[in-house]
């Protein structure tokens, strides 16, 4: 499944595995897990609000990338 | 009945009407062939396969369950699903959608055993897929059900009680899936995709609003249920393990991957794979804070009743023809799963059971055979619904944990070519068994060191599939087929592979 490019897919494809993964562990933001935080904006989304909202959004970065990228169709 | 239940039932019978007309019209675009009737002949462009795809994967448990939910655990109900399955999932999809696809379009397949049976020619591997298949496609149908029923009954306070609600939702569903087919399914799923997202955010908006805005409402919380806020309901290692389940199963949900094969191209799968992220913010989001800000409203839910809290913030707080209409939303969300896991799990039946038989049926025998299963299994499913038997989270935190336990073959089958067919068996069934052990307590639970019985579950049969793997011999040349069809697929001089003349399903089991 290689192209002409394909040592840049291959890094790029490193890349959004190794991201992917990284964001799989720190959605766990255990650093604030279970304690008392007043909301931040709106008077009510806290920090934590917020920050699982930027996760979801370097997630679909990561999707961004590999339908750019990455996901080649058949004969391309 | 009194003037509110009638403006209710009558939003939710011209929403239903007009759903059953989608259905009808799909007929006059219908084949008589099993490969139309269940896959629209694979011409589905990417607004309709997103609409498809999402509609199959959005359910019962995001517009009842996710609410009933936020209601236990609060907030942290939308990030449970969302910061992982939103995006994990279509680049799951990526993984297995492109190459899934190729080696569909060569063989004709259409369900996740042929996949994973084709590879090694294997007929026991095909079956025990299916077997599984069929095992957690079954409860998870039943929670549409349920969800229909809740709502129905809450919404017409009582005047269509459980049993009648329920019984309304699976004849709406066998109806227009009889009639029309995968076809159908898909057109009336785009049409709800749209109406449960735009609803989901009028649901969200509108509670906000009556309950003094989301601040406020927020702030309610906050006095009297502080710990929906801080998430001490829910164990991070719970959190952090439902994540890797949710995003892993849904590619494997027999209806979402029978979707992934009926794009024209894989060009469809890639625009679909871009959106899919933002349409589960927007609806997870909403249905969470709805959920949680319903508490203080109504503080005394246990258990599974807290699934009603949606249908009842509606009833209570907003108009009655505003009921009916976003009522029509939760319909919406939990018809255009329910048809689709129902076309799934007869699509399963026949073709991995029924046709696999010495006699041969003709294509129009098959698609009554089909439409038989239809009935049938609604049928199941709906007996199963009446005893209630746990609320909707719950059944499908172990449905989806055995759903993301096939990624271990599917993993040997499109990825691995040193992975034999021993492997492959003997590590889904393992990990399978050991995901019921776990789950009903013939294990240990500190075995799962705090996380979801589906992640020890997944561990065990990744390690059994490689050492197994290396401990017998390599696999015959003729079970590496599907790595030739893809070298060859991609290789840049070749397009599109041609659909084989082979049929269907058929290419040599053992």
């Amino acid at each position: 499944m290689m192209g002409p490019d394909t040592s840049r897919r291959k890094t790029i494809g490193v890349f959004v595995f190794i991201m992917a993964a990284v964001l799989m562990i720190v959605r766990v933001d255990w650093w604030w897990w279970g304690k008392k935080i007043e909301p931040l904006i709106f008077g009510w989304l806290s920090y934590p609000m917020l920050y699982q909202a930027l996760i979801w959004l370097a997630g679909w970065g990561l999707v961004a990338i590999t339908v750019k990228y990455l996901w080649i169709d058949p004969g391309e | 009945m009194d003037k509110d239940v009638f403006a209710v039932v009558t939003m939710l019978v011209l929403y239903t009407a007009f759903i059953v007309v989608i259905g009808w019209w799909s007929t006059k675009f219908a084949k008589k062939s099993l490969e139309d009737y269940a896959m629209a002949s694979r011409e589905f462009k990417a607004l309709v396969l997103f609409g498809s795809v999402f509609g199959a994967n959005i359910s019962a448990v995001t517009l009842i369950g996710i609410p009933g939910g936020a209601y236990h655990r609060g907030w942290i109900m939308w990030p449970y699903f969302v910061t992982a399955w939103a995006w994990l999932t279509p680049l799951l999809f990526y993984a297995l959608g492109s190459r899934a696809w190729v080696i569909a379009q060569k063989y004709g397949y259409m369900t996740i055993s042929e996949m994973i049976g084709g590879r090694w020619k294997s007929k026991p591997l095909a079956y025990v897929t299916s077997v599984i298949l069929l095992f957690y496609t079954i409860p998870y149908l039943m929670t549409g059900l349920q969800g229909g029923a809740i709502t129905l009954e809450v919404l017409t306070r009582g005047a269509i009680p459980y049993w009648m609600g329920g019984l309304i939702v699976t004849l709406v569903v066998v109806y227009y899936l009889l009639v029309g087919g995968m076809r159908g399914a898909a057109w009336v799923n785009t049409f709800q995709t749209a109406v449960f997202l735009f609803g989901g955010l009028a649901i969200f908006i509108i509670v906000a609003y009556v309950l003094g805005g989301p601040a406020e409402s927020t702030r309610a919380v906050a006095e009297k249920y502080p710990q929906l806020l801080d998430r001490s309901k829910m164990p991070w290692q719970v959190f952090f393990s439902y994540g890797i389940i949710v995003s892993f199963a849904v590619a494997l949900f027999p209806q979402v991957f029978m979707r992934l094969l009926t794009g024209r191209n894989p060009k469809s799968l890639r625009q679909m794979a871009l959106i899919y992220p933002l349409g589960g913010m927007l609806i997870f989001f909403a249905m969470a804070y709805v959920g949680m800000w319903g508490k203080p409203i109504f503080p005394n839910l246990v258990g599974a009743q807290s699934d009603g809290i949606l249908p009842m913030l509606l009833a209570n707080f907003t108009s009655p023809w505003v009921t009916g209409l976003l009522g029509a939303a939760v319909f919406a969300a939990l018809m255009s799963t329910m048809d689709s896991q129902l076309m799934a799990a007869v699509t399963i039946i026949v073709k991995d059971f029924l046709l696999k038989r010495k006699e041969r049926y003709s294509e129009e025998k098959t698609v009554l055979m089909a439409r038989l299963l239809v009935l049938l299994l609604a049928g199941v499913a709906y007996l199963l619904a009446l005893g209630k038997f746990a609320g909707i989270i719950r059944i499908i935190e172990f449905a989806f944990a055995g759903f993301a336990l096939l990624w271990v073959p599917m993993f040997g089958a499109l990825y691995w070519q040193r992975c034999t067919h021993q492997a492959a068996l003997i590590s889904m069934i393992v990990s399978q068994a050991v995901l019921i052990a776990l789950t009903v307590g013939w294990l240990p639970k500190s075995l799962c060191f705090g996380m979801l019985p589906g992640v020890p579950a997944m561990v065990v049969g990744f390690v059994l599939l490689v050492v197994i793997s290396y401990l017998t011999p390599a696999p015959a040349a003729e079970a590496k087929e599907y790595f030739k069809i893809l070298k060859e697929a991609y290789k840049g001089n070749q397009g599109v592979p041609a659909a084989s003349s082979t049929p269907a399903g058929q290419p040599g089991f053992r």
